[in-house]
């Protein structure tokens, strides 16, 4: 249910969870991409807030940019340092950007 | 150098742009590109990313910061001096920690540069507030171009306000208090120059409506003269032809005329050629030429072609004389009769040629005291660029709503040049 378009929403209402129930709705609200809030007030009134679909995705890919940007660093480290191990963590790095590409 | 910002919702609509623009040609368009705090230098790549790292703060809405900055076109920067500016506009906005994206193209004459920048902190999560950024830009910018030796932009507001390039980084509260009561009055000016450019547009605009009336007016009077002149030209020739035609075939030409146009009055006008054509006599005494002929006998061959050749001339002059007329009879609504008022018409019609193009040129002579459309919105535009987004919407409070729209569609149109979306459009 949605109020009128010019409606504003000024009344708030205090809902008191034990942890683990607060827990619970946390991951619901996390795996839908609504704040906490959004998610009880939509459930709420009916709705049935949809687990977003990609949030797997975006995790690995945020997991996996967090890798290459680490074994870059460490390539241009190798880099400076002479190192032979510098085209091996370039290599990585160019690898698991690849893994990001071929993610929907 | 110019820099615009803007906030947006896609990542991935931004990065498509900023390879390959509205129109998908990617050839050419990127110089080169290079990531902060991203693994990558692919625009696109990079875009993937950093709508994954957004999406770990469910709250933003717009998560995209993008920023154009151009240089001068004159201004000589190799792609060093570009990163060296965007590297010091990022830390200018407290941005040095969030995944960015520089895309220099080389689509224009003159070098510019993108930002695609994450609002959401790799780390943190937390989104970055862009309140108050153009006068940190601008500051950069203006740092920037005095280090770099590099032309002077003087449309930034914070330029302008503060007096001066000279101002330091670190700004401490009071200075900046100090600052915003010293822009107060220069505000107040800017939004009733902005007023007066627009009561200015006004004005232009009525000229160009007058402007455009006064030629139509010129161009209406100039067709009724020469149509009129066309109708007399046509009305003496076929008289002329007439005359001679009647003086070859008739002993008394004038009296054969006065009986042939009393005949096409009366009987209509092909009954009265026809009637010429076959009983000539009876408009007159017919020309013997040649040989003499007794009454009743056949007419001699030169008299009977003048007297047909008379005919095809009187229908034309008939013709003549009845355009002429209904011409005549418009120009004066039938208060005039047609043979008494050529000459009065004539000059009627030229006279309303002249007070028309008196007009026209008065007009223009008055439009000449202003300054040209396009000049004058280009300064409007310039000056509403100067306006804070606050203060651009109060100033909307205070416009009507063709004033409204004019200051949007002229805010919106620097915008896009300076994000360099002017020729896409």
């Amino acid at each position: 249910m949605k109020g009128a378009a010019s409606e504003k929403r000024v009344c708030p209402k205090l809902v008191r969870f034990t942890p683990t129930e607060l827990e619970v709705v946390r991951d619901r609200a996390r795996g839908s991409g609504r704040p906490v809030a959004c998610y009880i007030r939509e459930a709420a009134l009916g709705g049935r807030p949809k687990a977003q679909t990609g949030a797997l995705n975006h995790s690995v890919i945020r997991d996996l940019a967090g890798f290459a940007t680490k074994l870059r660093e460490l390539a241009q480290l190798a880099a400076e340092r002479h190192s032979p191990e510098a085209p091996i963590c370039a290599g990585l790095a160019g690898e698991a950007l690849d893994l990001i590409r071929q993610i929907d | 150098m110019i820099g615009v910002s803007s906030s947006s919702r896609s990542f991935t609509s931004l990065g498509r742009y900023l390879v390959a623009g509205r129109d998908g040609n990617a050839e050419g368009r990127i110089a080169w590109s290079s990531g902060r705090n991203l693994p990558t230098s692919d625009p696109e790549l990079a875009a993937k990313i950093m709508r994954a790292t957004a999406s770990q703060n469910v709250r933003v809405a717009q998560p995209v910061y993008h920023l154009a900055l151009s240089f001068d076109p004159r201004d000589i920067v190799d792609r060093a001096a570009m990163e060296r500016v965007a590297d010091r506009v990022l830390a200018e906005l407290k941005l040095n920690q969030h995944q960015a994206i520089i895309v220099a193209h080389g689509d224009r004459a003159h070098p510019h540069m993108h930002i695609l920048i994450n609002r959401v902190h790799p780390e943190t999560g937390r989104v970055w507030d862009r309140w108050q950024d153009y006068p940190l830009i601008q500051r950069a910018l203006r740092e920037e171009e005095r280090a770099l030796g590099l032309r002077q932009v003087e449309t930034a507001r914070a330029v302008d306000r503060d007096g001066g390039v000279g101002g330091s980084i670190a700004v401490d509260a009071g200075a900046q208090k100090q600052a915003a009561k010293h822009r107060e009055p220069v505000g107040r000016e800017l939004l009733a120059a902005i007023r007066e450019d627009l009561a200015t547009h006004d004005r232009v605009s009525q000229f160009g409506q007058q402007r455009f009336a006064a030629e139509r007016d010129v161009s209406g009077a100039q067709a009724k003269r020469d149509q009129i002149e066309s109708a007399i030209r046509r009305y003496n020739r076929s008289e002329s032809a007439l005359d001679g035609s009647l003086a070859r075939a008739y002993q008394d030409p004038h009296a054969a005329k006065a009986a042939f146009l009393a005949a096409a009055d009366k009987n209509g006008e092909r009954d009265a050629a026809r009637m010429m054509r076959e009983k000539p006599e009876v408009f007159g005494p017919v020309r013997i030429v040649g040989r003499q002929t007794s009454a009743g006998a056949a007419q001699p061959p030169e008299a009977i072609a003048a007297v047909r050749e008379a005919a095809g001339y009187g229908l034309e002059f008939l013709a003549a004389r009845r355009e002429i007329g209904k011409l005549l009879e418009r120009q004066h609504h039938g208060a005039m009769p047609a043979r008494q008022g050529i000459e009065a018409a004539r000059e009627m019609v030229a006279g309303g040629v002249a007070v028309a193009r008196g007009r026209l040129e008065s007009i223009r002579q008055a439009e000449r005291t202003l300054p040209s459309q396009d000049r004058l919105e280009l300064r409007l535009a310039q000056r509403l660029r100067q306006l804070s987004l606050p203060e651009f919407e109060k100033l909307r409070l205070m416009l009507t709503p063709p004033h409204v729209s004019l200051t949007y569609k002229l805010r919106q149109m620097v915008r896009d040049a300076a994000l360099g979306r002017d020729g896409e459009q």
